[in-house]
């Protein structure tokens, strides 16, 4: 387990250094610590193996991914069905089309790709918690890539 | 019978026999034409749906598209399993040709990266739009066309960035231009890849000018030395370093 004195210490290196979001694992455990801003308390999530300590995931904030614990159980994906740009938000100005955490079905939306100005509805096909966000708003993606990682239900 | 009835009596005479026009309805107005022929298609493409007033269109990425009932809204559900480049080359040569051949002087417009119609002596100028999305097994292509608007009808903020077919000296209606764009669109979607490539490339506005593209969150400011709209646009940097963004996940930026 990562003592209390080590995260203080990474926080302290990332308000110095101004940084958002910073994730240090090894085989035994991780943590994974973001700052919502300059104001803002940063969120602290532990993982740890083999027993991993679940805390509730965080929305994702200025746009960026919010990273989850390691995954306890089985995990799949939603994968990207063709090469585009791939958009989290119906418009810059909207909430996310699904959150860490939220739970979706196969007929949910859960992003835009974008190809040569067609925008393409993905649904997640699948039933399951996301757990993760694997790209960022506005990314390119490929053929195949995962887009989100989702606990089965 | 009331205008929205008389033209969609017009339009179904005229276009009895054009596929992607095998369903029409023409609405007084709605709040958005693609959101109105995703729930009438119902997953089955060959619907035209047009609005006489669009009251929340949208552009790329939920921009407004501002309209007036002297501008075009209609969008056609079309079979779902076309490509994304298909797809984006035929709706903006459809609106180009529709839009061309209302006005006496057709050479005077182009495509601006991927389907914009705009002036080609003033690129900012736009006279058409279109927005694609692909939902619920149909592409929904809508079109965004300035029809009879003169300079002043236009909201300030776009009179440097827009323009319309009467500016351009057409006499067309709406009616018109709605049956030339079903025509146009038919077409072009009957294009072989290579022949749809190739008329795209004659029309490409961008070819020799100094462009700004977005790509993977990134901007690209150069010069346009070749666009191959299934392939890559190809930049050369102001270093003279030459650099290829890959088509379909490039955006143009502008001013």
């Amino acid at each position: 387990m990562i003592d209390i004195a080590k995260i203080k210490e990474l926080v302290t290196l990332m308000t110095e250094n101004d940084l958002s979001e910073l994730e240090i694992k090894d085989d035994k455990a991780g943590v994974s610590i973001k700052r919502g801003g300059a104001q803002a308390a940063p969120i602290i999530q532990y993982a740890a193996a083999p027993a991993p300590q679940h805390a509730p995931a965080p929305a994702a904030a200025n746009g960026v991914p919010a990273a989850a614990p390691t995954p306890a159980g089985p995990q799949a994906s939603i994968d990207s069905p063709m090469v585009g740009t791939c958009y989290l938000a119906p418009n810059p100005d909207a909430a996310p089309f699904v959150k860490v955490g939220q739970s979706v079905t196969p007929d949910t939306v859960v992003c835009l790709i974008e190809a040569m100005k067609v925008f393409n509805e993905i649904k997640a096909e699948k039933s399951g918690v996301v757990e993760q966000i694997l790209v960022k708003n506005g990314q390119a993606v490929e053929f195949g890539q995962k887009i989100f990682a989702v606990r089965p239900s | 019978m009331s205008e929205a009835a008389a033209l969609e009596h017009h339009l179904r005479t005229l276009l009895a026999s054009v596929e992607v026009a095998r369903r029409v309805v023409v609405l007084e107005a709605c709040a958005s034409t693609q959101d109105e022929a995703a729930a009438r298609a119902a997953g089955q493409p060959g619907l035209m749906v047009l609005a006489l007033r669009q009251t929340a269109g949208r552009g790329r990425l939920g921009r407004a598209w501002a309209h007036s009932e002297q501008g075009l809204a209609a969008t056609f559900a079309l079979p779902g399993e076309i490509a994304s480049a298909r797809l984006s080359m035929a709706a903006g040569l459809a609106a180009l040709h529709a839009c061309a051949a209302s006005i006496p002087e057709p050479a005077g417009l182009g495509l601006r990266w991927p389907n914009d119609v705009v002036q080609r002596d003033a690129i900012a100028r736009k006279v058409a739009g279109v927005l694609i999305e692909r939902r619920d097994g149909v592409a929904l292509a809508g079109f965004g066309i300035n029809v009879r608007q003169a300079a002043a009808d236009f909201p300030t903020d776009l009179a440097a960035r827009a323009c319309s077919l009467a500016m351009l000296g057409s006499a067309s209606g709406v009616a018109d231009v709605a049956v030339v764009l079903a025509l146009c669109l038919r077409d072009a979607l009957a294009y072989s890849d290579e022949t749809l490539r190739r008329v795209w490339q004659s029309h490409d506005v961008l070819l020799g000018r100094d462009a700004t593209f977005e790509h993977h969150g990134a901007r690209v400011s150069g010069h346009v030395e070749a666009i191959d709209p299934t392939g890559a646009i190809r930049m050369r940097l102001p270093d003279g370093e030459k650099r290829d963004l890959p088509a379909e996940t490039t955006s143009l930026v502008l001013d």
